[in-house]
């Protein structure tokens, strides 16, 4: 008996103090099977007691299951002790440096043209608007005689017209120096109510700091029974207001003249008031940003509309400007220029979308 | 169309300010595009009095003149041999320090009308009338005051004169417009010119009014009518030509006076001899056409008809007798005229838009009083060939048109007032119409709608009420875009989010560079200009890439050789409308991506950088890409020739993408690598609808994953392995692809690894499936490209 009792001390005290000596998570396992594995001390204790008389067994059974108790007690103690060590030392050993830049990933970007292209089309698509598109290569009649500019007109000289070759059959084709012959190939093949407009680009001989011999338009048309030059006065007013995301823009509407518009106008904003929308600060005043009128009769005439039935308006403006104008960019030479930190700086992200864009 | 504020007072009673002018000027459709107040340069400049010329010793192209300034002599160099003893002019005084030139010293500038005018070529030093008081200002004597600078449509020619645009102002309400009648002068004599019409010219000429006026002295003109041409930017010439172009600017009624001394015989107005040479006053010679109109004698042509006149028969200090020309020409005759010869003058700006035609015969008269009192002389009875063409017409307006057209409405009496103003006559007034014939100058007055424009035009525009369209008109349309429009914004925005920028070019280029992008039974060729910018701008473009070649050149030279660029527009094949294509095309140069410490030495682009470009837009399109298939043959010149590939769907090209031929690169001086796709769009325009996909079927069962490498000829297209692997078993392979490629095996071999996964759909696979799968898979592939399996390898995920 004493034996016993004898025994399960010295484990304990043993256990004990092997265990303050153990350094590693494996030296603790090493106990934790010396003392409790399948030839451990104490397993083998314990598998003493049978040879014990029953009632003896009863006695010092129950001391030597306490003391499993605490051995496993002790043993996971020391084990969690020092696993935490261990796992703070390979914290500490894996640490590095997070200051250094994550990896690179090429972010591309919009062109602002582009970008002002889907914001125009966006906001006359919330308006009813349907797009339709031209050829960029026209002839003489629907770049001009259709749009009543007969040979010789004056105004045919505003417009330093790109000509190709004369072919071997005789024509003589031009670069489009506008979007309005949409216009007219629109109202050649379909009948009113329309309310189109076309975006594209466009081409004029000339080349200076506020010229490129290419650029974007925008054609809008409306033609139905009583569309009047109040209602084109209405609809410039919502599209530039929402264009510019600003409803206190000043905005007028001067008399002008094109061929192809009667009651024609011409739409100024001043860019001075806004300073804050219009970040660029070259220009001051009031600034040309669409040209406008009521579809002159000999055009709807030549498109075989009669003009005591059918009436309507025609808008057209630059792109470019409005780009300019939006997005603060000082110098139009420099949209055609694909030079990388123009493009970085002035062009808008992919996901920038405009909201109302591409509803079907 | 320039003019200064005093010279708008003589025509208009006004006390506006300059601001309200302008406002006026620009609300009723003459749009101020600046007003330029004097410029304080001009105090510099006192009146002196040459009093002594002397030959620079070291240049003939100098001359030293000494001048009396009211308060001392100067020494003045000079380059204008025209200047004489006895001549005054403006001088600036060197303020500071005097200048040298040429060893002499020189203590200040002449005067000549570049000062006034940025541009005007004319060196010739001012000279003023011999009465201007030595030592004054040239604000004293100029006296220049604001110069409004206008824009004045094509309708409106009546405004390219002071006169029309004080007339404008007054029915603005601005003022009272003063008539400019200036005292007929009344013919002593007939002339002894007389001046014909040819009856093939009556109709391009309908009225020529002439009139002889003999003893007249020409000279400076006086300083009034000198300050005024200036003010506006015109070099005053003489007398005589100044009082033309007075007239042209005040009345914007151009005319001609001919040396009568000089001219042979009497005037006919006819159309030109094919060929026929005209010696012009700028100069030039100009070979005529029979279709141009021209005042000849009996020598040949002395004038182009509402153009310019003529060198032989010119105005000039010693001339005596003149015979001066007020006429009304055609102006599409004179416009085709112009153009064909490329004339640009202020008569041809006025005839070509229309001249008023009652105003004929005042045009006349007007200079007649001007020379008379300026230069003396002795006028003719005038001499009259043709008539005034009829100008009267009556327009109907109805109100109810009115209404309709402008969506408001204005009482009938307000309307009359507003057209009595600028001229018309409303000779019946009804209930719903007004009758109105329009003033002879008014040519833009043509029909109904624009009597209606010119009732709003004088309303105000800002006072024309905003009206949202009514919802019958606007349905809400079932689409916006077109799919094409739809499809680029698309494309645009997954191009960006792979990491490439966005450009715009200019749809030309230099035909040198086109000729590198044609050919090979590709549609490009590049269409010619008939008048290009610059040779660099001369040819449509056949192709996107050479713009984006030489952008990323440009953008390497300024140190960036890493670009990724891409564009989406038209590229040309044809000169006819329609001849067009759109293309995505973009580029790829120098390094993938910059530096970075995790992978020191970064890798350059390659063809499966551009590969993933160009199959990322069949791809969002909705294009199965496993469909797709690279061809390694049909690919335009451009590119390299064993690493570029034609992407096919079908039959069906989309485009292609490779490096670019290293004889390209080198010709357009770019660097290596680049490489470059291409994206015809028009080629994707069958799949118009995106279908919505197939409902989605999902297995209960793991796939299960196994790989294979082949061994073979290294000129087998591994697209041709997947297929076959892929096409072994359609329905449970779901996916292959390649993991491994190894060349270094044996000569001309290679091996290829490729991992397979399997799909099971209705039961898990056994062993012995999988096995069944992998030997008709083996089989597959052996039998369509002759790869053998090289070792089996397990995986299991």
């Amino acid at each position: 008996m004493e034996e016993m009792e004898q025994s399960l001390r010295e484990l304990e005290m043993w256990l004990q103090e092997a265990l303050a000596a153990a350094d590693s998570v494996a030296a603790v396992e090493a106990l934790r099977v010396a003392t409790l594995g399948k030839k451990g001390r104490l397993t083998r204790l314990l598998q003493n007691l049978r040879h014990l008389p029953k009632k003896e067994r009863a006695r010092q059974g129950a001391a030597a299951n306490i003391l499993k108790k605490t051995a496993l007690h002790l043993i996971q103690t020391r084990l969690s002790t020092l696993q935490k060590a261990e796992l703070d030392a390979s914290l500490a050993a894996e640490r590095i440096d997070t200051t250094l830049p994550a990896r690179p990933e090429q972010m591309g970007r919009i062109h602002p043209v582009s970008q002002t292209l889907d914001e125009i089309m966006a906001i006359f698509g919330w308006m009813g608007f349907t797009a339709v598109e031209g050829p960029e290569i026209e002839d003489d009649f629907h770049n001009f005689t259709a749009l009543n500019i007969p040979p010789e007109h004056p105004a045919r000289q505003m417009h330093d017209t790109f000509y190709l070759p004369e072919r071997a059959d005789g024509k003589r084709f031009l670069l489009r120096t506008h979007t309005s012959p949409v216009q007219i190939r629109v109202l050649e093949t379909e009948r009113p109510p329309i309310h189109i407009i076309a975006p594209g680009r466009v081409y004029r001989r000339d080349s200076d700091m506020t010229h490129t011999p290419m650029f974007h338009q925008v054609e809008g048309l409306v033609v139905d029974s009583t569309i009047n030059f109040s209602n084109m006065k209405n609809c410039i007013l919502l599209f530039i207001n929402s264009f510019f995301e600003k409803y206190d823009i000043q905005i007028r509407f001067r008399p002008s003249f094109f061929p192809f518009t009667v009651l024609s106008a011409e739409v100024d904003i001043n860019s001075a008031i806004e300073k804050k929308l219009m970040t660029c600060t070259s220009y001051e005043g009031w600034l040309e940003i669409i040209g406008c009128g009521m579809v002159h009769p000999h055009v709807l005439n030549s498109c075989g509309l009669d003009p005591e039935h059918w009436q309507g308006f025609a808008l057209g403006m630059g792109v470019e400007r409005l780009a300019m104008l939006k997005y603060g960019i000082p110098d139009l030479r420099t949209f055609y220029e694909p030079d990388i930190r123009w493009l970085q700086h002035y062009g808008l992200l992919f996901m920038d979308v405009p909201s109302v864009f591409g509803r079907r | 169309m320039k003019f200064t504020l005093s010279w708008l007072k003589e025509h208009l009673e006004t006390s506006a300010s300059i601001k309200e002018i302008s406002e006026s000027l620009t609300m009723r459709g003459f749009e101020v595009e600046s007003v330029k107040e004097v410029d304080s340069f001009l105090e510099n400049f006192t009146v002196v009095k040459i009093i002594k010329i002397e030959p620079h010793l070291k240049s003939d192209k100098l001359i030293v003149c000494h001048v009396e300034t009211g308060s001392g002599l100067l020494q003045v160099i000079c380059d204008d041999l025209n200047v004489r003893i006895g001549m005054k002019s403006l001088l600036a005084r060197q303020s500071s320090k005097e200048e040298t030139i040429h060893g002499l010293k020189s203590h200040g500038m002449f005067f000549s009308a570049r000062e006034l005018q940025p541009g005007e070529d004319s060196f010739r030093v001012l000279e003023l009338p011999a009465d201007t008081p030595t030592g004054a200002t040239a604000l004293e004597v100029l006296a220049l005051d604001p110069v409004f600078e206008i824009v004045v449509t094509p309708n409106r020619p009546d405004c390219l004169g002071v006169q029309g645009i004080a007339r404008e102002l007054a029915a603005t309400g601005l003022g009272v417009f003063k008539t400019a009648l200036s005292v007929p002068v009344p013919g002593v004599y007939v002339s002894p010119l007389t001046i014909t019409r040819t009856l093939a010219a009556e109709i391009a000429c309908p009225m020529f009014v002439g009139r002889f006026i003999r003893g007249v002295q020409n000279g400076p003109s006086p300083l009034w009518l000198q300050r005024r041409l200036m003010a506006v930017g015109l070099r005053p010439v003489s007398a005589l030509v100044d009082i033309t172009n007075l007239l042209s600017l005040d009345a914007a009624r151009p005319l001609h006076i001919f040396d009568s001394d000089k001219l042979k015989g009497s005037l006919t107005i006819r159309f030109a001899l094919k060929g026929e040479i005209f010696h012009a006053i700028n100069d030039k010679k100009y070979i005529l056409q029979n279709d141009m109109l021209v005042i000849a004698d009996n020598i040949g042509p002395q004038s182009l008809a509402g153009l310019i006149g003529g060198k032989a028969t010119a105005c000039s200090e010693t001339t005596v007798n003149v015979f001066l020309e007020s006429a009304l020409f055609n102006p599409t005759c004179i416009a085709q005229t112009g153009r064909l010869l490329s004339i640009e003058s202020e008569a041809r700006y006025r005839f070509e838009r229309g001249l008023d035609p009652a105003a004929v015969r005042r045009g006349a008269e007007g200079a007649t009083r001007l020379i008379i009192d300026l230069c003396g002389g002795e006028a003719s009875t005038l001499v009259i060939s043709g008539t005034e063409p009829a100008w009267r017409r009556t327009l109907s307006v109805r109100l109810e048109r009115f209404r309709r057209l402008t969506g408001f409405n204005l009482p009938a009496s307000i309307m009359r007032k507003f057209l009595n103003a600028v001229g018309c006559t409303v000779i019946i007034e009804e209930k719903n119409v007004l009758t109105v014939v329009p003033p002879s100058w008014r040519h833009d007055l043509e029909a109904e709608d624009n009597i209606i424009e010119e009732i709003v035009r004088l309303h105000g525009y800002h006072n024309v009420p905003s009206i949202p369209l009514s919802s019958p008109c606007f349905p809400i349309s079932t689409r916006v875009l077109t799919p094409s429009q739809q499809r680029q914004s698309q494309i645009r925005r997954t191009l960006a989010a792979r990491g490439m920028l966005e450009t715009i070019t200019l749809s030309f280029m230099s035909s040198k560079n086109a000729a590198l992008f044609k050919g090979c039974g590709f549609k490009g060729c590049g269409i010619s200009l008939a008048n290009p910018m610059s040779a660099a701008l001369d040819t449509l473009r056949p192709s996107l890439l050479p713009n984006l070649i030489l952008a990323a050149r440009r953008n390497a030279t300024y140190g960036m050789p890493d670009s990724a660029l891409f564009e989406i527009g038209p590229q040309f094949y044809g000169d006819k409308p329609g001849e067009q294509q759109l293309i995505a095309a973009g580029i790829r140069t120098g390094y993938a991506g910059q530096r970075h410490w995790s992978r020191p030495s970064p890798r350059s682009v390659d063809v499966f950088d551009v590969k993933a470009d160009a199959m990322a837009i069949p791809a969002i399109i909705g294009v199965p890409l496993e469909e797709l298939q690279t061809d390694r043959v049909s690919v335009p010149p451009w590119y390299h020739p064993g690493r570029s590939g034609a992407l096919q769907l079908g039959p069906i090209i989309l485009g292609w993408f490779g490096e670019i031929h290293p004889l390209i690169i080198r010709t357009l001086d770019a660097q290596s690598p680049l490489v470059g796709f291409e994206i015809l769009l028009e080629n994707l325009s069958f799949l118009n609808e995106k279908l919505s996909p197939p409902p989605l079927n999902l297995s209960p069962f793991h796939p299960v994953v196994r790989d294979f490498a082949f061994v073979m000829d290294n000129t087998v297209p591994a697209e041709k392995v997947l297929k076959a692997a892929r096409d072994s078993h359609k329905s449970l392979i779901v996916a292959v692809h390649v993991f491994d490629l190894y060349e270094g095996l044996e000569e001309n071999r290679k091996s290829l690894a490729i991992s397979v996964t399997l799909q099971p759909t209705k039961k898990p696979f056994t062993d012995k499936d999988i096995e069944s799968l992998s030997s008709h898979l083996i089989e597959s592939v052996f039998q369509a490209t002759g790869a053998m399996l090289r070792r089996p390898q397990r995986n299991s995920l």
